[in-house]
């Protein structure tokens, strides 16, 4: 059952960085590209009616996790602490930004709130793939499973944030991007699009030397998880899809990029938890926190197994719906 | 303010009570834009289709709030109350997990086409739109109102040997009857807070001269909606409610009332204050009989007052309790009265015309909000020291791996970035309010 729990609980995180993937990442990399307002509401325009279910694919997740796996919750987000509250304030400000946009029409208010849509979109990626980095790297976990880590490593001690967890937080804003330049080239104007490929290849290749670098620490750090069989096949698997989205990039292929880079981030995101498993949250200090012992009682899990996989199908299918109608009605001259 | 403890409590308790002042609005709204819509597809006449495009505008800009405020919440419990994460994840991680994945993404998914989808839908997928965020709102009303009533009287459930509660039976989980009676109870008052919103605006207008067909169609449907929700509000639901806590809670019953010693033919109180250190209500102005009555059906049943109590079961702030319950239950009498009296005047085809009832509909909108939340101080305060009522006391619930130090930081956060969410908010809504209908009269999208 344990096993069965943490199998369902990767699904909606998996979904959720694929899916606020692209959306985050299209709204982070706009510097890169749109020019001009008009630019900039076109490819916000192209996220606007999926961000926010997507969004919901990580509160699905933390709920998954508070009924399947609740002292797991507990401990890493209060361990967590700091850190984790700032990338609420960012959730706040992304949603409400992005929202209060469609109803201000004035120049500066736009622009600020553009800016505030930007700034917060980066600081999500970055925090969450920070902060899933330091729970693979391990926390100094206390005899009673709980741990306290501030924001940034000091002399005084470690934090959530050291060079490590920093490079992994630019690799998934690296790789978010990508992401984005896919879902957006196909929905806007040419020219917009033409600098999405090019940000698709240029993000690519700083993810790609950001890879090179921390592969290199893990390996340091721990051979044995990064060389078992299980990582080996993920690292590979994300690396061509690195490959194939570098060459879709050039051919400008946009099904088959959004398609190849989603790998590459599944890869990514993957290879850290199921390499550990059956330790959940790993410690500095001792054996961590498997799944067994932060799970939630048998009752609970059993009662849950039904209802579970039919409420992630319900929810897929309502999005499902939207992304047809969206498809079926978007007026021609915004699709180019 | 050194105790971490009382900080944790307080963020919780500011930002849940910010948060809710937006669903409530949303809960109360989206009947009546489904109403609206409804009207405007089997009449075809136009006042209602714009009628509709106006406060579907305000339903999505409220909605966006309560979205935006509502992220905190599931995360702050692993966060700030992480033992009671450890411990009760099982039970109400159910409903938080249900209210994700069967209402938040009816809600996320349809939001977008109803507030900008009129144009590319049908007028009757339009109105399925509408629906489905009625429903998923609702939805999502019930889930927590589940996970609530399981700290308030928590059913189902077996501890294990670790502590850790785990859930029997799902069903049974999920039909608490105190939930029912909760969630009706909110319900209705959540209508409360719509209608009054929904008249005051409609009587701003009036009162300005402007919109006069938009003016008329809002207070009738405002103050219609309105009485029925404020008579609902009080009985049955809040009746069943009342008994509810004597039956299970008779300590919160005598906090609520200040109510120190034993007696039947027990009185409730309209005044007083509350004085606990010498054990008796100051200045106390009081119905004879009519507490025995509302908790137990006979006006000579025996009501036990807080001595019949260990001290260590009281109520923690037995004077904010018995204040909010007296402001809710205030309040509540008022809105009938207002609702009965506007409603007279609709009836007699004189509402548009009396300034003074324009003005109380205007004045009184913000009412609703305080009494909510009064409700729910009168729930959340009631039921300390638990946090699972007779089963975990709520200062073993928080984290204790955060210090003051850090949740005094975000709690400072969350003061200035919901100050900068309210201020916005009124700005935009202020706006959309005094250009009025007119604006709305074509489809956006």
């Amino acid at each position: 059952m344990v096993e069965l729990w943490f199998a369902f609980a990767l699904v909606p995180f998996a979904l959720w960085v694929v899916l606020d993937g692209f959306d985050l990442g299209a709204a982070l990399a706009l510097p890169f590209l749109a020019r001009t307002d008009a630019e900039r509401d076109e490819v916000l325009q192209t996220i606007g009616p999926y961000w926010d279910a997507n969004e919901v694919w990580l509160l699905a997740g933390g709920g998954t996790l508070f009924l399947a796996f609740p002292a797991l919750l507990g401990a890493a987000l209060s361990g967590f602490y700091l850190p984790v509250m700032i990338l609420v304030w960012a959730l706040m400000v992304r949603g409400g930004a992005l929202e209060l946009r469609h109803h201000v029409h004035e120049a500066p208010w736009r622009e600020l709130l553009t800016a505030l849509v930007q700034l917060s979109s980066g600081a999500i990626a970055f925090l969450a793939a920070a902060l899933l980095g330091a729970a693979v790297l391990g926390v100094p976990l206390g005899p009673d499973g709980t741990f306290a880590l501030g924001l940034f490593s000091t002399e005084s001690g470690p934090g959530a944030l050291s060079f490590t967890t920093a490079g992994i937080g630019l690799l998934g804003v690296a790789s978010v991007a990508v992401q984005g330049a896919f879902f957006v080239a196909p929905r806007v104007s040419a020219p917009v699009a033409e600098r999405a490929y090019a940000l698709a290849r240029r993000a690519l290749a700083v993810a790609g030397v950001l890879f090179g670098l921390l592969l290199g620490r893990f390996l340091a750090l721990f051979p044995e998880l990064v060389l078992q069989p299980s990582s080996f096949a993920l690292l590979t698997l994300a690396v061509m899809g690195a490959v194939v989205a570098f060459a879709a990039a050039s051919r400008r292929s946009p099904g088959l990029g959004l398609g190849s880079a989603s790998l590459w981030l599944l890869g990514l995101t993957a290879v850290g938890p199921l390499a550990r498993y059956p330790v959940l949250l790993a410690s500095t200090e001792g054996e961590g926190l498997t799944a067994r012992a932060v799970a939630a009682p048998e009752h609970s899990l059993t009662a849950a197994a039904p209802w579970w996989p039919l409420a992630v199908i319900v929810a897929a299918a309502w999005f499902a719906v939207v992304v047809r109608v969206v498809r079926r009605t978007t007026p021609p001259s915004t699709t180019s | 303010m050194g105790d971490a403890l009382d900080l944790h409590r307080l963020q919780f308790a500011f930002t849940i009570v910010f948060h809710y002042l937006f669903p409530q609005l949303t809960m109360g709204l989206a009947p009546i834009v489904v109403f609206l819509k409804w009207r405007a597809l089997t009449t075809g006449e136009a006042r209602w289709a714009t009628a509709a495009r106006f406060w579907t505008r305000l339903f999505g800009l409220n909605f966006a709030l309560g979205v935006v405020t509502g992220i905190p919440m599931e995360l702050q419990l692993g966060a700030n109350w992480a033992r009671f994460t450890h411990l009760a994840g099982g039970v109400v991680g159910q409903t938080l997990a249900m209210e994700s994945l069967f209402a938040f993404f009816l809600e996320s998914s349809f939001l977008y086409l109803l507030v900008w989808g009129e144009r590319r839908l049908s007028p009757r997928a339009h109105l399925w739109t509408a629906v489905a965020l009625w429903v998923g709102s609702w939805l999502s009303g019930y889930f927590i109102i589940v996970t609530n009533a399981f700290l308030q009287h928590p059913v189902a459930y077996v501890v294990g040997l670790d502590g850790t509660l785990g859930v029997t039976d799902v069903v049974q989980y999920l039909l608490n009857p105190w939930a029912l009676a909760q969630y009706a109870h909110n319900q209705f008052a959540a209508l409360v807070t719509g209608s009054f919103v929904v008249s005051a605006i409609g009587a701003y207008w009036a009162l300005r001269g402007d919109h006069a067909e938009q003016s008329s169609l809002a207070l009738r449907v405002g103050t219609g909606a309105g009485l029925l929700a404020a008579a609902l509000v009080a009985f049955p639901t809040g009746d069943v409610q009342a008994k509810l806590v004597a039956q299970y809670q008779p300590a919160t019953l005598a906090a609520m009332e200040g109510r120190f010693t034993s007696g039947p033919y027990a009185e409730i109180h309209v005044l007083g204050q509350p004085n606990v250190k010498a054990r008796r209500l100051d200045n106390p102005v009081g119905v004879p009989w009519v507490l025995s009555f509302l908790a137990y059906g006979h006006f000579s049943s025996e009501v036990k007052g807080l001595s019949e109590f260990p001290e260590d079961s009281w109520p923690t702030s037995i004077e904010l309790l018995y204040y909010a319950f007296h402001v809710m239950v205030g309040l509540g009498t008022l809105f009938l009265a207002v609702m009965a009296a506007a409603n007279a005047l609709r009836f007699l085809g004189r509402l548009e015309r009396t300034r003074a009832m324009l003005w109380v509909l205007l004045l009184a909108f913000p009412l609703p909000y305080i009494a909510n939340t009064a409700g729910w101080m009168t729930a959340e305060l009631g039921r300390q020291p638990w946090l699972i009522h007779g089963v975990l006391r709520t200062a073993q619930g928080h984290s204790g791996n955060v210090h003051a130090g850090s949740v005094s930081f975000t709690l400072l956060g969350f003061l200035g970035l919901s100050l900068v969410l309210l201020l916005t908010f009124t700005l935009l809504v202020t706006r959309l309010i005094a250009r009025g209908p007119a604006r709305e009269a074509s489809a956006h999208g």
